[in-house]
């Protein structure tokens, strides 16, 4: 049987002209496996520095795939090229069979930084991720030495952010009315007896539980000599204490950072299902127009060295 | 002043309802048959910590603290 190596070569890549962007799949090796990459790149004029995307955990990983993708289209067509993979344990990689932790996520996005500048054929390299993912590329950006770093609405406390995960299955039982099944304080104990426990679908393991609960960005960081953004998604202007204390770390850690408040109605679901009924026989998106102003603001920050301004409103 | 019970109203009449004026939202209207969703409580309870500057325990979160407004009210006094 004979290959038609120019056929699948011709189809390894999609070119968005409207966008100026050429999209190509790639396999990159990743930790203990392969995994599939998406390469944005600019059909013209091409930047010196390129973004990797690094993704979220749990069901976050879903639903922020929208925001990311925005993100980097936005970013390639800007003239940046970046990279979007898949860490081991999550949909497009080898080992699907792993359970992921935050140590294999770390592991995993370090490998393929490793590769990023041969590919996208750049100098200099930027990490980017959302919630749990921008706690992660702060992590790699210290490891890596990246020369950017941009998060956005990051976790800077991961006991915190264990307690929201467990909540938003104790909201699925209030809601279908059976709360019996699920407090946040029962999933505890179930979580201490069993070693798991169900959150939207997502099986999260005590010990992997136990090591996001660990994490204290503003202690954790000890070294980051990279310019970094920090993008505070939020209902209103009021700046986030956690955020706040972030910055502060980052700076007495070697960074040089940029702040900006990116306020929406819907910011609270930042994260979350992007879908929601809008009357009776529909569904809206209701984070786009979040999205679009993120994607905003990392460009211009990307391009100018600069934040459009302090504060952001996006409808 | 708009006072706690209007400002819940408000943002479910206008977050969760989407200006959804068809349907009458009171004090003890019941808000867990068929207007809050999970999404929904979760946002609400974002909306609650950041718009009154609270912590809400997790202990607090069961379907008697949010099956009216008045009961989130309620959850709201006992902690000042």
């Amino acid at each position: 049987v004979a290959i038609d190596t120019a056929l699948i070569a011709k189809h390894d890549s999609f070119v968005d002209a409207r966008l100026g962007v050429r999209e190509r799949f790639l396999t990159l090796r990743a930790g203990s496996g392969r995994t599939v990459g998406v390469l944005r790149e600019p059909l013209e004029s091409r930047k010196a520095l390129g973004w990797v995307v690094l993704h979220s955990f749990a069901d976050e990983f879903v639903y922020l795939n929208r925001a990311e993708v925005t993100l980097a289209r936005r970013l390639a067509s800007a003239g940046f090229p970046t990279l979007m993979f898949h860490c081991q344990g999550y949909g497009d990689s080898e080992r699907i069979d792993l359970t992921p932790r935050f140590a294999t996520h770390l592991a995993d996005s370090e490998d393929v930084i490793g590769q990023f500048t041969a590919i996208a054929d750049v100098a200099q390299v930027g990490v980017v991720g959302m919630r749990l993912g921008a706690t992660i590329a702060a992590r790699v950006a210290e490891r890596t030495g990246v020369a950017s770093l941009a998060m956005i609405a990051p976790i800077v406390r991961g006991d915190r952010y264990v307690r929201d995960l467990l909540r938003t299955q104790t909201f699925l039982h209030i809601a279908a009315g059976t709360e019996e099944a699920g407090s946040v304080e029962g999933l505890r104990r179930t979580l201490d007896s069993t070693g798991s426990v169900n959150v939207r679908g997502f099986s999260l393991e005590r010990d992997v539980l136990a090591e996001i609960e660990a994490i204290d960005l503003c202690a954790d960081l000890t070294k980051l000599e990279a310019r970094v953004l920090l993008v505070q998604a939020t209902r209103t202007a009021r700046r986030e204490s956690a955020l706040a204390r972030l910055s502060e770390s980052l700076v007495g850690v070697g960074a040089s950072v940029d702040s900006c408040v990116v306020t929406h109605p819907s910011a609270a679901l930042f994260g979350g299902k992007n879908f929601q009924a809008a009357g009776t026989d529909r569904l809206a998106d209701v984070l786009s127009g979040l999205n679009e102003a993120i994607a905003d603001t990392v460009v211009a920050w990307s391009t100018t060295g600069h934040v459009p301004a302090a504060e952001v409103s996006a409808q | 002043v708009v006072n706690v019970g209007d400002r819940i109203r408000g943002f479910i009449l206008e977050e969760v309802m989407l200006g959804d004026t068809t349907r009458e939202l009171k004090s003890d209207t019941p808000l867990l048959d068929g207007i809050l969703d999970s999404l929904a409580l979760s946002q609400l309870v974002g909306f609650i910590e950041e718009e009154f500057d609270t912590v809400v325990d997790d202990a607090d979160i069961t379907s008697d603290n949010f099956r009216t407004i008045a009961d989130i009210e309620r959850l709201l006094s006992s902690r000042n």
